[in-house]
This record gives C-alpha cells, structure tokens and sequence, in this order.
C-alpha cells in the first residue's frame, strides 16, 4: 500500500494518483536486476552491471512512455531499425509485385504472438516512426483532399480502432500477452483497458478534447460521446472509463462495424509468425498513443514490474492471434489509408532519422549498427522461448518473487526466556543457606572472636621428613633448602610474588611462613613481579610479617620493580647484570608464571640459583612434574594445609601460625560443601530412579 | 617488488633474523657474542611490553571516554571507571615521581599510605569477593550434577571431589582421606598435568617454527 503524502489515504500498490484526493503518490522508477540486485531506471531491457535481462521476453514492458518518452534509452542493439528495414524491404517487395501494400501483414501482425516487444525504446522508434507518418497525413490533409471525404475516413479509423480495442478485448490472456510482446505496454494497457471496462461499467468519461491533436480533430468525430462529454481537468483521463460505451466482441464475433464493411468472403488463413517488432504495431495505431495516457502500473516494491505481471498473468505460452482476427477482412483498409505508407524514398528518409544512440560509445550518433544485425538476429519471441522453457521460468520468476516479499530479517522465534523453577529456586537457596551458615559458623568460632573454646577440627601432619606422602616430601624439601642456605653478607633471595588480591588471601598464608623462615636466616628479600598489583601485595605481607617480631627489620627485603613481557620479563630479569640471587622463591596460583620462572631459570645452565615455590592447593599438580626430576625447583609448599604442615616445622607461636589457626575454618567449608554435594546426588539419584519407574 | 620491501624484508629484518638469535643464544652458551645479543633483545623487548602496557591504559581511556562523551549505553559505568582508575593509578605514579624530583619530601608517606589504604580496603576485599562467588557457583554446579548429567563418570567425578576437599584438610579420626588425596594428586593428577605439559611444549615448539617460516605472522595484520 501507499499512503498518500497530501491526505494520508492508503492506495493499492502500483497506484500513481491518490484515489482519494487526486494527489500524485510517490514512484520508485527503478528495477532491480534479479541476477546481481543492481537499481536499475525504468526503461531498462539489460542491467547497467551485470547486463542480465530486466524484463523477460514474455513479460510486458514497464517503462512509463508518456510520461518520459525521452528518457526510454535504446539498450538493445538496433531495435529501433527493425521496422524500418521491414518497411523498406515490404515497400519494395510491393513495388515489384504491384500487390497492395502490406496492411494485411501488418494489422496480422498487430496480434501475432511471436513477436517481442523488447523495451519502451520500441516504442521510441515507433513514435519516431509515427511522427513521420503523421507529418505526411498532414501534408495530406493540406494538400486536397475534401473535408467530407476526410470526415467519413476519419470516422472509419475510429471505427477500426475501436473495433481493435474491442478484438483486444475479447482475446484470450494469452494472446494479449503475446500482443503485448509485440506492441508494447500501451497497446496492452489499451486492451487491459477494454477488459476492465467489461468488469465494472461506469459512466464514460471521454477523451479529453484538449489532448486531441488539431490536425486529427479535424479529420473527423472521434466519437460522439467524447464530443458530448465536457473537458476534464485531468489531462489523462484513463480510457477505461471512456470504453463502456463501446460493445465488447465476444471472442471470435464479428463487430457490427465489421459485417458492414468485411466481404462476404471467409477471412484469409493467419499469417506465419512474422519476426519484425515494430511491423506489428502499424502507424495509424502508433499515431493513437498521443492521445491517451494510461495509468503506469510502476513497481513499488522490491520485485519489478514484470515479475509482478507475471504473477498476475502466470500464461506463458502465447497463443497464435490470427484466429482472433479471423473477423477482420483485410479489404478493411481503405485506401486512403494505404496510400499512407511510406513509399521507398520516403523510407530511406526514415533511415536518416533513425533515433539516436543515448549510451555507450556510440552516443550521439544516428544509424551506426546496421539493419542487417537487427533482421539476422534470433529476435523472435516464440521461438527463442519456447514454451516449455517459459512454464519453467515462470515457476522460478514466482518463486524468485516469493523470496523477494519475503523479509529481510527472517524472524527466529523469540526464545523462551522461563525463570527458574521452583525446586530450581529452592536448590538455589538451600546452597546458599548453607554456605552462609557455614561462613557465620566460621567467624564464631574463630579464635578471638569466640567466646567460648572451640577445639581444632583438623590438626596438620606431624613429622613431615618420615612421612611418605609425595606433599610433605615436596614441603620438606623446601625446607631444607631454605635451611641449606649459606648466604654471605650482600647476598640475597628473589621472592617473586606473582599473585594479586584475589588469590591473596591463600597465597599469604602459604607465602607467610616461607617468608618467615627465610628472614629468620638473616636472608635479604628481593621482590620481584610480572603482576603490577604484586609488588603492592608482598609490601602489605612483607611489612605485617616485620611488625609482627621484633627479630625481623625492614632492611631485611626490597622492592625491586615491576616486570612487564611475562616470560621476556623473568628471562632479563635473570640475565640482569648485578649480584645473583641464592635462592628463588616463587609465589603464585597460576601455572602460567610457575612455568616461566622454571623454565628461565632452567635456561640459565648449571650456575643457575635453586628455586622453591609456594603454590595454591590447586596448583600443586602442576608443580608436581617439575619437582620429580633433578631439576631447579627443589621444593613446593601447596595450600594452607602445606603452610600449616610448615609453621609446625618451624614450630612458629600460635599468633604467628596463620595457616594453623585457618585450619579449622577450611576443614568446615570443606565438609559443607562435602555434605551438599552428597544431598545433591542422593536427592537427584533417587529422583532419576523414581522417574525412571514412572 | 614492493611485495619484497613491504613485507618480506621488514619480516625476515625483524622478526626471523632476531628470534633466530635469541634462540641461538640459548642453544650455544658458549657463544657470548651471541648470548649478549640475546639479552639485549630481550631486553629491547621488555621496553616494548612496558611500552605496551603504557599503550593499553591510553586505550581504555579512549574508548571509555569516548563513551562517556557521546553518552552511549552504559557510559555511567565508563565514567564510573575511568575515575576509579584514575583515584587508583594517582598515589602511586604521583609518588613515584616525586622519588625522582623531590625524594625527601613529606608527601611520600602521605601517598604511600593512600596507596595502601586503597589496595587493601577497596581492592583486595573485592578480589576476595569475586573469588568467594566462585566457591558458590562450583558448589551450585556440583550439587545439581546428577541432575543434568546421571552417569558412572560424574558419580566418580563427584567421589573424587569430595575426597580432594576433605583430604586436604582431614577431621581428627580421618586422616587416612589425606593419604587417598595424596595419591590422587601426585599420581593420576601428576600424570594428566605431564601429557598437558608435554602438548604445550610441543605447540610452543610447532608455533615458533611457523613463525620463523613466516607461515604465521601474529604481529601482522596480513
């Protein structure tokens, strides 16, 4: 629908007025091209890219002649020389054979089926054609003859127009799509026309007389109802609504006009499918078009015109017209009229003027492809399409035109966005109840806090050295090498603190009493990072731990820099000039930094210091594989557990034994999240079970 | 030609030719000439990691700002950002510069005090948040895995997790789950970390030849 810009009333698709106020509604004039998608203008046959066919052989053409004659370019090659060298060829071929000039062949020709109308830029070349058809009436009409004479001719062309409109009319679908091939759109329309006249009679609004040419108003009455009809102010009132008045011919009847003036011989067997376009659109038909103008059914949407038409008129085999003008005598022609037709130097003429090339290298040039190409080539309709491949284009044009309508977003359906059930939420809460009891459970019975004794849940490994377990030989490890250090004065431990606040509240109380044993050895901390929130995490736990005893100073560590480049960052910091370190010491919950620091310091060779690391307890399985062998990692102090297993090694007091005094807070967690765990599996094993009985 | 100058050259100039040496300075240690251009590169690109870093803070505050400037969705928490960042990145580069310009002055401690009071009050407790989610999320998951997924392997998945979280710290009377945790750690855990250790070594190895063969070139955008 288009909604009218004046007056906001919706119209039928297509519309060109408002039916409302009369408001001119907004065109598109352009065709997409259904190969590469390319807007095209109207009037196009071929696409301006990729040169496809816009409009299909069978289809009708969509440009808009009235409304821009000019504009209608000449696409294909020679079209608009086609009629012109069939009328040169047919007027010489009646001078030699002294036969009538062809009126038969081309009122025959006006529904022959096979012909192609190929673009509006026939119809150029016709109204070129037309023009100078209609000079030479004119000369006619100055040169002598009487005006009686002339008003009952004229009255005769009306006749047979009208006669043609009603032949139109009554013709089958298919025949006036053929005729349309041949025609052009405003001869089909015209017919169209005729067929909606039929459908709803309305009173006739005549041709405006203002749209009558002088020099054909006064060659006669164009009728009777036109001349009584007042001038409308619409300069193009629709022949539809001036065709009631005119009796429609059933197929195959002969009009009362015609009975008058046929003989009463049978009519002629119908010609063979005659190949020229423009042959089939005579001259005193052409000379018509001023006339009237037709509402131009102009795409809208996506889909052009002739896929449009093609939905509307899905009859792809045109049926030969001939048996539909079976009626028409071809003595009809009077000779008035015969006399009109170009004699062969007017023809040549014509030539002269052939219509200009509007595009390509040949712009502004008249007459440069030849003739000959134009009548060589395969141009007609019928046979260049057969039927069968019609049907089978027709069915992908309306497929293609299916796909066109549809939208461009394919619309998913919308997810359905359910909140959680109800045991879902209950889960949901039972999990959370627990674990907040458990935290509230911790905090009160933490040590300090409570007010009554709770005893230790869960106690660290005692003897460590003697035990077989793979983590406290790991721990006892690090602890003799600690214990093992023989640092001279001057020289240090690089404690790489690769961790930030979020892991912190682990990694301190694993890295607190490495820390703690490696002051105690009078050692000299270095700290290092390739984090820059670590540096600030081992001054806040470097400066806790010296607080906490009166043996350990602040002189005791350093804070080196930040080392940006990762792995990069951990190799120059090796290779650094200066004093190397005794030991390294790496804290970190990632296995990412584990490996660097390893993996360099590997690298390093054999003069390499050793390293000792204090990983998180999800951690210690990547530690592991580095600790087997006779590498540089010679020992690892995993999770609080670990660091709780080392105060007791070093035999630290109870307010410097952090790891310790969290033991029992972890140990409730655990089981917490133990015993949550074993509700869920039993609850959800037995509903599984109780389902699958159901 | 210009294929040559554009591309080949700059990558075999800088990118072939120094991995080349630095991977030649750590297969010969006995080559000092190669060993010290090894550690200046190494160096030089260590200066170019800081560089990026630098980079990458002038990157936030361009599309965040952006953000707030053009009131896009969501630019309060841009605005939002950007001045936490800027609270948090002030203290510290305001006293690192004056350790350089004025090192004996009062405001040091002033500003190191405001540095630590923001890490450990704002920063750490929120670390230590979004890492106590993560305790309640696993936890969710585990108790409702049987009821997405019922079959030997999640049952055995489940044994295994519970026996790791009670084995790490054993209730008096179970100590014996610290040995079972033991033993799940260091021998099937130990095994499944060496073949991950052993795939990333061999990628490392598969990654570093394509980009000395110039198949792959992540610095480039081509």
């Amino acid at each position: 629908m288009i909604h009218c810009p004046k007056c906001g009333a919706a119209n039928r698709r297509g519309s060109r007025f408002c039916n409302e106020c009369g408001e001119a509604l907004p065109m598109r004039t352009a065709l997409r091209c259904p190969m590469c998608g390319t807007m095209n203008p109207v009037g196009n046959v071929y696409c301006d890219r990729c040169h496809a066919r816009l409009i299909p052989m069978a289809a009708l053409p969509s440009a808009e002649p009235e409304a821009e004659p000019e504009q209608a370019p000449i696409k294909g090659p020679s079209l608009s020389t086609i009629p012109l060298e069939e009328q040169r060829e047919r007027a010489a071929e009646d001078k030699v054979t002294g036969t009538e000039p062809g009126g038969v062949d081309w009122l025959s020709d006006l529904s022959e089926p096979g012909v192609t109308a190929e673009t509006g830029a026939i119809e150029e070349a016709e109204a070129e054609e037309a023009a100078d058809w209609l000079a030479q009436l004119r000369a006619t009409e100055v040169t002598g003859e009487t005006e009686a004479v002339e008003e009952v001719e004229t009255g005769k062309t009306e006749d047979w127009l009208a006669a043609l409109r009603e032949d139109d009319a009554s013709k089958s679908v298919e025949a006036r799509v053929a005729g349309a091939d041949e025609t052009g759109d405003w001869l089909a329309e015209f017919r169209d026309a005729a067929l909606e006249e039929a459908e709803e009679p309305e009173p006739a609004v005549p041709v405006e007389a203002v749209d009558i040419p002088d020099w054909l108003r006064d060659m006669g009455p164009i009728g009777s109802d036109a001349e009584a009809a007042p001038p409308a102010p619409e300069p193009a009132p629709p022949v539809v609504e001036a065709a009631p008045e005119e009796p429609v011919a059933a197929p195959g009847e002969i009009p009362e006009w015609l009975q008058e003036v046929a003989p009463p011989e049978a009519a002629p067997p119908a010609p063979e499918p005659a190949p020229p376009v423009v042959e089939a659109v005579p001259e005193g038909v052409s000379s018509v078009r001023p006339l009237v103008e037709f509402p131009v059914e102009t795409e809208i949407s996506e889909a052009p015109d002739w896929l449009s038409e093609l939905e509307a008129e899905p009859l792809p085999t045109p049926a030969p017209a001939a048996p539909a003008l079976e009626g028409i005598a071809f003595a009809e022609i009077p000779d008035w009229m015969q006399a009109m037709r170009p004699r062969p130097a007017q023809a040549e003429a014509i030539v002269e003027e052939e219509p200009l090339e509007t595009g390509g290298l040949l712009r502004g040039l008249r007459g440069v492809i030849t003739p000959a190409f134009a009548i060589e080539a395969p141009l007609v309709g019928e046979s260049a399409v057969p039927p069968e491949v019609r049907e089978a284009g027709l069915s992908r044009a309306q497929l293609l035109q299916s796909l066109l309508a549809q939208p461009d977003e394919i619309s998913q359906p919308k997810p359905l966005m359910r909140g959680p059930r109800v045991s879902e939420r209950i889960q949901r809460w039972l999990v959370a109840i627990v674990l907040i009891a458990t935290a509230i459970l911790i905090v009160l019975t933490a040590p300090g806090i409570s007010m009554f004794y709770i005893p230790p849940l869960t106690q660290p490994a005692a003897a460590p050295e003697s035990s077989q377990r793979m983590d406290l030989q790991h721990l006892m490890g690090t602890y003799d090498t600690i214990q093992g250090l023989s640092l001279a004065p001057g020289e240090s431990v690089l404690a790489a603190f690769e961790y930030g606040p979020t892991e912190a509240d682990e990694l301190n109380l694993v890295a607190e009493p490495l820390l703690r044993h490696l002051l105690g050895r009078g050692a000299h901390i270095s700290i290092v990072s390739t984090r820059p929130e670590g540096m600030t995490v081992a001054a806040g736990l470097l400066e806790r731990i010296v607080e906490s005893d009166d043996q350990y100073t602040k002189d005791q560590y350093s804070l080196t820099n930040y080392r940006p480049g990762n792995a990069t960052g951990v190799s120059q910091l090796l290779v650094s000039p200066g004093t190397p370190p005794n030991l390294i010491l790496v804290l970190t919950a990632q296995p990412g930094p584990l490996r660097w620091w390893i993996e360099q310091t590997q690298a390093q060779g054999e003069d390499a210091p050793p390293m000792v690391a204090g990983v998180s307890a999800a951690l210690e399985p990547a530690a592991g594989p580095y600790l087997a062998g006779a590498g540089k990692l010679k020992g690892a102090v995993s999770g609080l557990g670990g660091a709780a297993v080392y105060e007791r090694k070093l035999a630290l007091s109870d307010s410097d034994a952090s790891a310790t005094r969290q033991l029992n807070a972890l140990a409730v967690g655990h089981t917490a999240i133990v015993a949550l765990i074993i509700v869920g599996a039993v609850l959800y094993a037995l509903s599984g079970l109780r389902r699958r009985e159901e | 030609m210009s294929s040559l100058i554009k591309r080949w050259i700059p990558t075999l100039l800088f990118t072939v030719l120094p991995g080349l040496v630095v991977l030649a300075g750590y297969l010969l240690p006995s080559n000092q000439t190669l060993v010290d251009f090894r550690h200046e590169l190494v160096e030089w690109a260590v200066i170019v990691a800081a560089f990026a870093f630098l980079l990458g803070v002038f990157n936030i505050l361009r599309v965040h700002g952006r953000q707030v400037f053009r009131r896009r969705q969501g630019w309060f928490y841009s605005l939002v950002l950007l001045f936490a960042m800027v609270a948090a990145a002030t203290p510290p580069t305001t006293q690192a510069i004056l350790e350089v310009v004025r090192p004996d002055s009062p405001v040091h401690k002033t500003l190191e005090d405001a540095t630590s009071t923001l890490f450990n009050y704002t920063i750490s407790p929120l670390g230590a948040s979004l890492a106590a989610l993560l305790v309640f999320t696993l936890t969710l998951a585990a108790f409702r895995l049987l009821r997405t997924r019922r079959s030997a392997g999640t049952v055995f998945f489940l044994l295994v997790v519970a026996l790791v979280l009670l084995g790490t710290t054993p209730l008096i009377g179970l100590e014996w789950l610290a040995d079972v945790r033991d033993w799940i750690v260091n021998v099937p855990g130990m095994a499944g970390m060496r073949g991950l250790l052993l795939g990333v070594a061999l990628g490392t190895i598969i990654t570093a030849l394509r980009v000395f063969l110039t198949i792959e070139r992540p610095y480039s955008e081509s």
